[in-house]
């Protein structure tokens, strides 16, 4: 008896899941994969997780403000109105609004945080220096965005926020004259500024943190102060496990649920106020608390002691990188540095309080 | 060695001229910029006057002497277009009589018959009308207690989530982990 021989049969590849397979159709088009690149697991906490909460705030900012131009009307005698308007008759008008509101102060605290968490671990210094004035400016831009936010509400808070603005930008001279009425006479300056609301500074927040990602992908998650580095101490040691970027992106998005959630309860419990329409040539509030340190430097020395505050903090931002030049990472082992940052965080928390505790004086007039 | 020094000074060129720079834009402003605060004064409009009465009342109620002052302004203003000073004078006795909801009402009505700003460019408020502030604080309807509720519900979400995506070891764990392992790299600090 001859026997037939059989031919040999291949291994079954495995089945893969619907999702799977329409996971790969997709991924093989648009190379999300990509983002799976491993960064160190220490990068997945809290407080490294802020600069990703605080794009996460900026994703908020913008889809509620899309909504929000739709209602708006930036012309001086519409502008208090329709703000009124999307409060009391645009379905769930107020309460995206309120969102628009809340995020725009929750990523200011980010940023700051953020900016803050860089410094303390020291994930400015080399090779980071230019990822840290990008993030500097990125500050910057935000504090605009909070102060044009304010001023498109158009009531008596805003307005006079705008007054300190254009005297401002008078003492600055020519240097000041985009906020300067006199720039385009014949329009009104609050159509201006919500041009810059809208387009300029969003576009700018948006390019710079393009760029301030690429940074980041390029020099790779700064190490842990407190855990070992590589050899050349710019890097975490490849002895520290690492998880998928998407995990992080996963994480960060979490952290930005939780945060949005409480902008949701901030927004019911406290909602924004709408004041009353402005009137020129009183000075009867005080500005958004941000800008609270500056307004008792104001009442110190003049409408100077704005320039001279913000200037004075942004110059010691920007320099930060370039006189602080050692390896050393720890807190501890920065007494200056640190001894510095105290110093000015606490003026900044006194000078914000006495805003508050001591009587005004009028500037504007 | 690295471990010798925390400041590193003189700076290298580009840097001391980036810095030089900085400080000279700073120092320009300082010299540029006066003192005292700025302001154009005291305004001659009545229009302008009764509008900045009824900004005190509306954004400082109790402030009656600023009321008052800017009242008696309007009323002694070389300029009185488009004002009903008759309605400015009722409103100065509603103000000695403390009935603060009349001297407003009187004060808005005295400028209807002329609206100072229409058509306002540069930094002109465009404001005829004061209206109150809007302010929907601890007053909370059906809807606001289902958007209270729904963003009770996402923080709760959103903390389980956090859980359940934390990173396997914390930072002290992966110290601990790291340092019973041979040492090979040197510690950042």
């Amino acid at each position: 008896m001859t026997q037939i021989a059989t031919p040999p049969v291949a291994p079954e590849a495995p089945r893969r899941s619907w999702y799977r397979r329409a996971w790969d159709v997709v991924d093989d088009r648009l190379g999300i994969s990509a983002l799976r690149y491993p960064v160190p697991e220490h990068a997945n906490n809290v407080a490294w997780s802020l600069g990703g909460i605080t794009a996460a705030m900026f994703v908020v900012l913008i889809a509620t403000g899309i909504i929000l131009v739709q209602f708006y009307n930036p012309t001086p005698e519409g502008a208090n109105a329709s703000v009124r308007d999307i409060e009391q008759h645009i379905w769930l008008g107020s309460f995206i609004r309120g969102i628009h509101f809340w995020a725009a102060q929750a990523m200011y605290v980010t940023a700051a945080l953020h900016l803050l968490r860089v410094f303390f671990t020291g994930s400015y210094k080399k090779p980071r220096e230019g990822n840290w004035l990008l993030g500097v400016a990125m500050f910057g831009l935000v504090i605009l965005g909070l102060f044009t936010g304010t001023v498109l509400k158009w009531d008596q808070e805003g307005y006079e926020a705008l007054g300190h603005n254009i005297e401002v930008g008078r003492l600055l001279s020519g240097a000041g004259v985009w906020f300067s009425p006199d720039f385009a006479k014949n329009i009104p300056i609050i159509v201006r500024l919500y041009g810059a609301h809208v387009v300029i500074i969003p576009v700018l927040i948006f390019a710079l943190l393009v760029w301030h990602g690429l940074l980041v992908k390029r020099h790779r998650i700064s190490p842990h102060p407190s855990l070992p580095t590589d050899e050349s101490g710019t890097q975490a040691s490849s002895r520290e496990p690492t998880e998928p970027f998407t995990y992080h992106l996963r994480r960060v998005s979490v952290f930005a649920l939780v945060l949005l959630g409480v902008l949701g309860i901030l927004t019911v419990l406290l909602p924004p106020v709408v004041g009353p329409e402005p009137v020129a040539g009183i000075e009867v509030t005080l500005p958004p608390w941000p800008f609270w340190w500056m307004f008792t430097l104001e009442d110190w020395i003049g409408l100077s002691g704005i320039l001279y505050g913000g200037a004075a903090l942004f110059i010691l931002l920007i320099l930060v990188p370039f006189v602080d030049r050692n390896a050393r990472r720890h807190w501890r082992t920065r007494p200056v540095a640190m001894t510095l940052a105290a110093v000015v965080f606490v003026a900044i928390i006194v000078l914000s309080i006495l805003a508050v505790v001591l009587p005004a004086t009028k500037h504007l007039m | 060695m690295t471990g010798m020094y925390i400041w590193r000074i003189p700076l290298r060129r580009p840097v001391t001229t980036l810095a030089a720079l900085l400080v000279g834009v700073w120092l320009t402003a300082l010299a540029a910029a006066p003192a005292l605060a700025h302001g154009e004064g005291e305004s001659d409009q009545a229009s302008v006057l009764v509008l900045q009465a009824i900004g005190f009342i509306t954004n400082k109620p109790g402030d009656m002497e600023d009321v008052s002052d800017k009242v008696d302004d309007a009323l002694n203003a070389p300029h009185k277009e488009g004002v009903d000073i008759a309605q400015v004078q009722a409103a100065k006795d509603a103000l000695d009589n403390n009935n603060m909801d009349q001297a407003r009402t009187l004060l808005q009505q005295s400028l209807q018959s002329g609206a100072p700003m229409q058509g306002a460019k540069g930094e002109e408020t465009g404001t005829t009308v004061v209206h109150n502030s809007l302010n929907t604080r601890g007053r909370l309807a059906g809807g606001d207690w289902v958007l209270l509720a729904l963003s009770v519900l996402v923080v709760a979400l959103g903390a389980w989530l956090a859980v359940r995506f934390r990173p396997p070891q914390s930072v002290r764990v992966l110290r601990r982990q790291l340092a019973a392992q041979p040492r090979g790299p040197t510690p950042a600090s």
